[in-house]
């Protein structure tokens, strides 16, 4: 259970993120949608402590997040990135079990297996031994979600997931992370409406650092809460 | 012309041996500076202030003066200053190192910070604790874009150890001079010693080179 208390974030020249309280406590599926620089990011990126609150806290499972503690506590939640952030000098099959090898200390036959196996449900087992550069944008994302997955999180953030993708992969990659819905709690940013409206259970609708809607998705395209909300849903509505 | 030639044999395999005294001083003075430097980029990274001001003053202030001050300092400075008195070999070899790590320790931290951030943040969403992060995410990165810059360091002291001819070693630089003296010539001997550290230059910097491709990915 992830619980979000006044938190604020500020950066030199301006204030990412005001004073939000949000609570993810089921394993349903979260899309947080909103313009550019309406802080998105930095709310997900404080909930792994990539970011460190200006104020508020973040508390999982009870236990506030520093610093210090963000090892023990983020373990399980996985992240992937617009960027795919793949480590270019390792193997695909590395970058999957260099995690659980080295943070978890599982054994080594047995992670490669589990690696192997992922790979091979994601349709990429044949670039197991490949660099990382030698993939396209959509294999390398798939890569990213098996090396989170690799973790076993409890929790999967997706930042934008498909934003550096080709617009005819990102349908593989949107029908790989419906796959893994109910499977775990995801928190997925994304600009895609579409996209949103096939995942969602809940949408947080972002502004200004505000958090100005969070419903259930049904209700939310049906009769979103905010008038900022319908504005942006009808200007963006038939582009995505 | 023959003859001259035949006659400046034993200089020139006198002015040759002095390669050794050269390259003695500036492998183990780049070893010895790797290590500073390797700390010092260290320091500059890491999340305590003092520290990280300690290792900027230190680089500005060998970076800032001429080394040919320093290694007098060390040699005829220290003895008066605190009663040290170095061999020719060990306050050479000292200074050299100072020096190197000031500059290797900035091509260290540059090639640390040239990795991109999303690397960090990677690693730190898996749970991966800052060293493991720092040795097998980022120096490996890094170290290709530190290898060339490394490279011209080694050079750099190749060429800048004949400053210790000051003090009196009898390296390239010196044996040249000895020669010139003796033979009232100054350009045989001089052109005898640039060649010399020039082609240790161009094999160092081959050298260089065939590591570097095999490091491409």
């Amino acid at each position: 259970m992830i619980v979000l208390e006044k938190v604020t974030k500020k950066f030199i020249d301006n204030t990412a993120i005001k004073n939000i309280n949000l609570t993810f406590d089921k394993k349903e599926t979260t899309v947080i949608i909103g313009p550019s620089g309406s802080g998105k990011s930095t709310l997900i990126r404080c909930i792994n402590n990539l970011e460190n609150p200006t104020s508020g806290s973040v508390v999982i499972n009870g236990k506030k997040l520093t610093r210090r503690n963000r090892g023990k506590l983020c373990f399980k939640i996985g992240m992937v990135f617009q960027q795919f952030n793949l480590f270019p000098h390792m193997s695909v099959l590395e970058n999957l079990t260099y995690s659980p090898l080295n943070v978890l200390h599982t054994s080594k036959i047995e992670t490669q297996g589990k690696a192997r196996k992922l790979l091979d449900t994601f349709g990429i087992l044949e670039k197991a031994d490949s660099s990382p550069s030698k993939l396209s944008g959509g294999q390398k994302q798939r890569v990213a979600i098996c090396r989170a997955l690799m973790m076993d999180p409890e929790t999967m953030l997706f930042d934008e997931p498909t934003s550096a993708l080709d617009p005819e992969i990102v349908k593989d990659i949107i029908e790989i992370i419906n796959n893994l819905k109910n499977q775990m709690q995801m928190i997925v940013i994304t600009h895609h409406i579409k996209f949103a409206k096939i995942i969602a259970d809940r949408i947080i609708f972002m502004d200004k650092g505000l958090v100005l809607a969070d419903q259930p998705a049904n209700e939310f395209f049906a009769k979103p809460a905010s008038h900022r909300a319908k504005l942006f849903l009808a200007n963006v509505g038939d582009l995505m | 012309m023959y003859n001259d030639l035949v006659a400046f044999l034993p200089h020139l395999y006198f002015i040759l041996k002095g390669v050794t005294v050269t390259l003695k001083y500036s492998v183990i003075s780049v070893c010895f500076g790797l290590i500073i430097g390797t700390i010092l980029a260290f320091l500059k990274v890491i999340d305590l202030k003092i520290l990280r001001l300690a290792a900027h003053a230190y680089t500005s202030i060998f970076r800032g003066t001429p080394l040919l001050i320093q290694l007098t300092i060390i040699y005829f400075g220290l003895p008066g200053l605190i009663g040290l008195k170095l061999s020719v070999f060990s306050a050479g070899v000292i200074a050299f190192s100072l020096n190197s790590g000031a500059y290797v320790s900035e091509i260290i931290r540059a090639g640390i910070e040239s990795v991109d951030k999303g690397q960090v943040e990677a690693a730190k969403a898996l749970g991966i604790s800052p060293i493991l992060r720092m040795k097998d995410i980022i120096l490996p990165q890094a170290f290709r874009s530190i290898l060339p810059a490394l490279v011209n360091e080694l050079i750099n002291l190749v060429k800048e150890s004949c400053l210790i001819s000051v003090i009196g070693e009898m390296d390239l630089m010196r044996r040249a001079q000895v020669v010139s003296a003796e033979t009232y010539t100054f350009f045989t001997p001089m052109l005898t010693a640039a060649a010399a550290y020039y082609l240790m230059v161009l094999i160092i910097s081959s050298f260089a080179l065939l590591l570097e491709k095999r490091l491409a990915i």
